[in-house]
């Protein structure tokens, strides 16, 4: 339901890999294949769409950022509350530990003396400078970029010591160092050049130091990953993971009820029940943080800094918002399973959701409002005209998401009862980020999932954020953000954020729809830790098979390939 | 052999009626669906309350995810899948006759490059042609897509026109009336046209039943007529997805896109073996196998025949 | 040695796959903005560069396409904006996958269909006929992708017998060779049926009509009536009603090229015309424009190659002269 580049904010989401268990079960012993109890098994992961590219700075879809999350590392692993304030919450991964400078305006991160990338190499201090670089250069333009502008630099002090350096002191300092990079293996690509990354080998051929390694990609069919058995933090309990590619929805459903996949993630509402029903499968309850909206695009799309002809009026967007029945559409697409989404956040996100109001459901005044800003049915067409310009619009939609597809069909019903045009333009997903990041649209069905401790919303709704492709721009809000995020005081911090979320509700720069309870489909006989909310696959590599429930393809043993 | 013939097509008048009935029948619920739907096509009823209903007293065909009425939906579809596709054909039998007719009296030099030019065109995949239009273009509005259809969908047409004309200017009436001193613009509208009409009514026929499954395909990809309008392709995509629970999204659409297409077929085989005889006892078979011998054109009279032009034409 | 139909055909094929090309590079104009700057902003400025020198923005129209067809001779077919890697390797890993499904579908629709066609010719206006006709009528009438989605349906998930998507499971790589060739097997029979089914009910419309009106002709009677044994008979009329139907296969592959592109998008298998799909789902145009190259290229020399059967099949075309204008001299031979 939320593949996409909208995920950018986010994207560097990967396992968790709560460390204590994974210290505690593989300590040592059961490293190699032996022990047929404890490891083994083949995960088949359906997903209706290919993956782009598996380089991690420029991952789009969920199915990237699911591959990459199990093959690469960060330095250290945010824990299953997804604490962002300091660094109680984190555990280590790639740095053992880390050393606060008394100013708090450095980090230094020891690197675990036994971490190596999956070709043998250590994992050495330059890796992280060099990952900086790559994530913060103009030339890979990677999509979490501007989340990582409170990085002044990153230097090395010895080869196992990288040091991040701060512009000032946040919170949320420790999360941003670590939450957004995975580290990239620099003897590999720092030949390179950086504008030449995206197109590199690499990019289909990665390497790193995950428990999981990279096996193949056969176009247009599957990406498999196995276990590394020589890793330092245990072998993953499973022999390999395979995304396996399907056309569409239908396609991947699918192959999930024939038995040939084992765990899907974009399950529509019609199909639970039957999932409830079958023998060998179960759902899985994922807190994912998404969130849906129709976003507006506030300014022209031709170019330039002009106002957008229709949405640039905040009256016609709240008039809009006001038009849309948001409980009952959310019922149909998600029946029991959504929630309306309060405002640029799901709820689990929002400190205090009582503490500001909602745009109501009110077309009367809806269309009232229309009128009143010059959008008048002149013409008995059903359609508003002003100024020769008829209040008619395009809407993007991805085609990886089901459910914006019948929210788009939905809204397009609703908003023509208020003289409205919709017409919802249906594209894949890479044509879909390059349409709305060129700004070259009227509206898109927009779904983020939201960063722990709502980071990353100066980046998604900020005036400067590079995922506010409608370019709302609000001072108020930006700086209510701003002080939300940086006081030390959480009271404070709440009543800034209820301020900010009422300041963006009243702007409507988007018509907020749905969040979403997504439980996932998984076969019954894998044994899994509780999924985390920022990515389902975050402690992949600790998912195991009862022995007992064992099937063919579990029995394979590693290294067996032809 | 001519006997035969006859014997066919006096069994098949005696059966003929039915496929004639039933098609009417589709194209008076297709001309008169706004008056008969019980509900506007597009107009989401409850999406709370009526979202996928099963059939129902009030929902005959049921409901669909987005709680419109399907038996409304499937009847206006039917009027643009049929409309559509009788547009399309209408618009690609004039073409073609048009070109087939330039290219038969042209100049020997012109008429040669033009037949070329038909050939080629005829060996292009038209889906590719289509698809390649669509993406390039962007979703078009239900005319658009029809004039892209059309204007692709002509190019046997053409070539059948073409040899027809060619034939029949070699026979005696034509010989005569041009002796005669009649001018050709005036020969080809009162005299050559009406022979060529039987052919054009069978080859437009089967073109009419490919349309229609062509028109269907493509909405089903996405890439046809765009919702919400309704059409039976864009039905059976809405209902894809949930084929299983919710059948009658996807059944009533889907059989009605089977029907008129076999329907168009049996009236297609219908009228081309009451016109086959008259052809066969003139100039040329209409049926490639009727006459065996193997002649270097025996591919030119492979596209005339009026089976063959439909599927080169409409499933490319 | 080519006769000169051969060669005639030849040229043909040749000005199809100029066309298409031409076609191809009128749409890539026909896009919105330039193909260089669709390209995204993840693209190197090289792979940009080489766009441009491709294409050649600034360049007349005339010199753009002389260089189009260039790059294309050279196998150059541009950048695929969607895999980030060069379209004649996107096209590489799909072609083999549905020249899989196609060559063998014509050949399993021509031999059954001819078959079943022929038995029908023989047995014309029987009620075994009559029926036969009907049933194929019908499976001819169902668009593919209907029929495709049926096949899924009742074999894939209601039975689960036969997998649904895909050229091989998920676990092929592990598999013993013979296990491997199953598993291929049984990833084809489902999409294989679909494109067969139809290509049956129309070589067997064909063969049929071909069959009976053979059956009819004079040399047949004269055979029968000579006392020769009617299997022998028969082989002799089929031989001879087999001929048009020949020809038929050149005509009706773009049509399979049509069919495969929905079966490949149901059945996920990752042959041109998902390539195709996904692409334009993308707007991925330098894909789309070599797809529709490649694809009319494929037909092209598909048809030639029926030509060159043809002519295999019956000597007589080898030595026969082409006059200009075949259709004439044809219509002039039957006047």
């Amino acid at each position: 339901m939320f593949p996409t580049r909208l995920l950018r904010s986010v994207l560097a989401r990967s396992r968790s890999a709560s460390l204590l268990i994974a210290l505690a079960a593989c300590g040592g012993a059961d490293r190699g294949t032996g022990d047929a109890g404890e490891v083994g098994g083949t995960l088949i992961v359906t997903v209706p769409a290919e993956p782009s590219t598996l380089f991690p700075p420029l991952v789009e879809g969920s199915q990237d950022a699911a591959i990459v999350g199990t093959v690469f590392d960060r330095l250290a692993e945010i824990g299953p509350e997804l604490e962002t304030y300091g660094d109680a919450g984190f555990r280590p991964r790639l740095a053992s530990a880390w050393t606060w400078a008394k100013d708090s305006l450095s980090i230094a991160f020891q690197l675990d003396s036994l971490a190596r990338w999956h070709d043998g190499q250590p994992v050495v201090a330059n890796d992280v400078r060099y990952t900086f670089q790559v994530y913060t250069s103009d030339s890979v333009a990677a999509n979490n970029r501007s989340m990582l502008g409170n990085i002044d630099s990153v230097s090395v002090r010895d080869p196992r010591t990288a040091v991040f350096w701060f512009k000032r002191r946040t919170p949320q300092q420790f999360h941003d160092a670590t939450y957004h990079m995975y580290i990239l293996p620099s003897h590999l690509l720092a030949a390179t050049p950086m504008k030449q990354l995206a197109a590199a080998p690499f990019a289909r051929n990665p390497v790193g130091s995950g428990r999981f390694r990279f096996a193949n990609w056969v176009a247009g069919q599957r990406v498999e990953i196995v276990a590394d058995t020589s890793n330092p933090r245990g072998r993953a309990k499973l022999d390999r993971v395979i995304w396996s590619i399907a056309s569409d929805f239908g396609a991947a459903t699918v192959k999930l009820f024939a038995g040939e996949a084992d765990f899907f993630e974009y399950i529509r509402p019609g199909d639970l029940g039957q999932i409830a029903r079958a023998p060998s499968l179960r759902l899985v309850d994922n807190r994912a943080l998404q969130y849906f909206f129709l976003g507006f695009n506030l300014n022209d799309p031709s170019g330039g800094s002009a106002p957008h002809p229709i949405f640039g009026d905040a009256q016609v967007r709240r008039a809009l918002h006001m038009a849309v029945d948001r409980a009952s559409i959310v019922r149909n697409a998600y029946d029991s399973l959504g929630l309306v989404a309060l405002g640029p956040a799901p709820r689990a996100l929002i400190p205090d959701t009582s503490s500001f109001k909602q745009l109501p459901f009110d077309p009367t005044t809806a269309r009232a409002m229309l009128d009143s800003a010059g959008w008048l049915d002149t013409n008995n067409d059903g359609v508003r005209e002003r100024n020769g310009r008829k209040l008619s619009f395009e809407l993007l939609v991805p085609n990886s998401s089901a459910g914006r597809r019948s929210l788009a069909v939905l809204l397009q019903e609703q908003l023509r009862a208020v003289g409205a045009d919709v017409k919802p333009l249906v594209m894949e997903v890479s044509a879909f980020s390059t349409r709305t990041d060129g700004r070259k649209f009227d509206a898109y069905m927009g779904g983020w999932a939201s960063t722990p401790g709502l980071v990353g919303m100066p980046q998604t709704w900020g005036s400067k954020g590079s995922g506010n492709v409608g370019r709302y721009r609000s001072a108020a809000f930006d700086a209510l953000v701003d002080s939300a995020l940086t006081t030390f005081n959480r009271d404070a911090s709440h009543r800034y954020w209820a301020r900010a979320f009422q300041q963006i509700v009243n702007d409507a720069p988007a018509i907020w729809l749905a969040e979403q309870r997504a439980p996932v489909a998984l076969h019954k006989r894998f044994i899994v830790p509780p999924l985390r909310p920022d990515g389902w696959y975050a402690d992949l590599a600790d998912w195991r098979v009862d022995p007992a429930q064992r099937i063919d393809r579990d029995r394979i043993g590693l290294g067996s390939a032809r | 052999m001519n006997a035969s013939s006859i014997a066919i097509s006096s069994t098949a008048e005696r059966r003929d009626w039915l496929p004639w009935l039933l098609l009417a029948l589709f194209a008076v619920l297709a001309v008169v669906a706004p008056w008969v739907s019980p509900y506007p096509p597009d107009l989401q009823l409850d999406i709370t309350g009526l979202r996928s209903a099963a059939p129902s007293a009030s929902h005959p065909f049921g409901t669909d995810s987005f709680s419109r009425d399907v038996l409304s939906r499937v009847l206006h579809g039917a009027r643009n899948s049929l409309g559509f596709a009788f547009g399309a054909v209408v618009l690609s039998v004039l073409v073609g006759t048009s070109y087939g007719a330039l290219t038969s009296f042209a100049p020997s030099a012109l008429s040669a490059v033009m037949r070329r030019a038909i050939d080629v065109a005829l060996s292009i995949p038209r889906l590719l042609v289509l698809l390649a239009f669509t993406a390039f273009l962007g979703p078009l509005p239900v005319w658009g897509l029809g004039l892209l259809v059309g204007l692709t969908g002509w190019f046997a047409t053409a070539r059948q026109v073409t040899d027809e004309l060619d034939a029949l200017q070699r026979r005696e009436f034509a010989l005569a009336a041009h002796a005669m001193g009649v001018r050709t613009p005036r020969l080809f509208q009162r005299h050559l046209l009406p022979h060529l009409a039987p052919i054009l009514a069978v080859t437009g026929t089967f073109a009419v039943a490919n349309t229609i499954a062509l028109e269907a395909g493509l909405s089903y990809l996405g890439l046809g007529i765009q919702p919400p309008t309704a059409s039976w392709g864009t039905i059976l995509q809405d209902g894809a997805g949930s084929i299983e629970s919710e059948w009658w999204i996807t059944l009533f659409p889907g059989l009605a896109t089977v029907g008129a297409v076999l329907l168009c077929n049996i009236l297609g085989d219908a009228l081309r073996d009451r016109f086959a005889p008259a052809h066969v006892a003139g100039v040329m078979p209409l049926w490639p196998g009727t006459v065996a011998s193997t002649s270097p054109s025996d591919d030119q009279r492979l596209t005339r025949a009026p089976e063959s032009s439909h599927r080169s034409a409409s499933r490319t | 040695m080519f006769s000169r139909r051969l060669l005639a055909r030849t040229w043909q094929c040749a000005l199809v796959i100029l066309s298409a090309a031409t076609l191809a590079f009128l749409c890539l104009h026909l896009a919105p903005g330039d193909p260089a700057s669709a390209l995204g902003e993840n693209v190197t400025p090289e792979v940009r560069a080489r766009m441009r020198a491709l294409y050649g923005f600034d360049e007349p129209l005339l010199t753009q396409y002389v260089r189009w067809l260039g790059a294309l001779l050279r196998g150059d077919l541009g950048w695929s904006t969607q895999q980030q890697r060069p379209v004649s390797a996107v096209l590489a890993d799909a072609l083999p996958n549905t020249l899989m499904l196609i060559v063998p579908a014509f050949a399993l629709s021509a031999a059954i269909g001819m078959l079943v066609g022929a038995w029908q010719g023989v047995h014309a206006r029987s009620r075994r006929d009559r029926i036969t006709s009907n049933v194929l009528l019908v499976i001819y009438s169902v668009p593919e992708f209907w029929l495709a989605m049926a096949l899924m349906l009742l074999f894939a998930r209601t039975w689960q017998v036969l997998p649904a998507t895909g050229v091989t499971s998920e676990m092929h790589a592990y598999m013993s060779t013979g296990d491997q060739l199953l598993d291929r097997l049984r990833h084809l029979v489902l999409p294989l049926t679909s494109v067969t089914l139809i290509g049956v009910a129309t070589f067997a419309r064909y063969q049929r009509n071909s069959m009976r009106d053979t059956v009819g002709q004079p040399f047949v009677r004269t055979a029968t009536a000579s006392g020769l044994p009617r299997s022998r008979v028969l082989r002799g009329a089929w031989r001879a009603s087999v001929l048009p139907v020949i020809t038929l296969g050149g005509i009706l592959l773009p049509s399979y090229l049509a069919g495969v592109i929905f079966v490949e998008q149901i059945f996920s298998w990752p042959g041109l015309g998902y390539v195709l799909l996904r692409a334009i789902a993308a707007r991925d145009y330098a894909v789309v424009a070599a797809s529709v190259v490649l694809g009319s290229t494929l037909t092209a020399l598909g048809a030639w190659l029926a030509e060159w059967l043809r002519e295999q099949a019956d000597p007589r075309l080898r030595t026969a002269s082409l006059s200009d204008s075949p259709s004439k001299s044809a219509a002039a031979e039957h006047a």
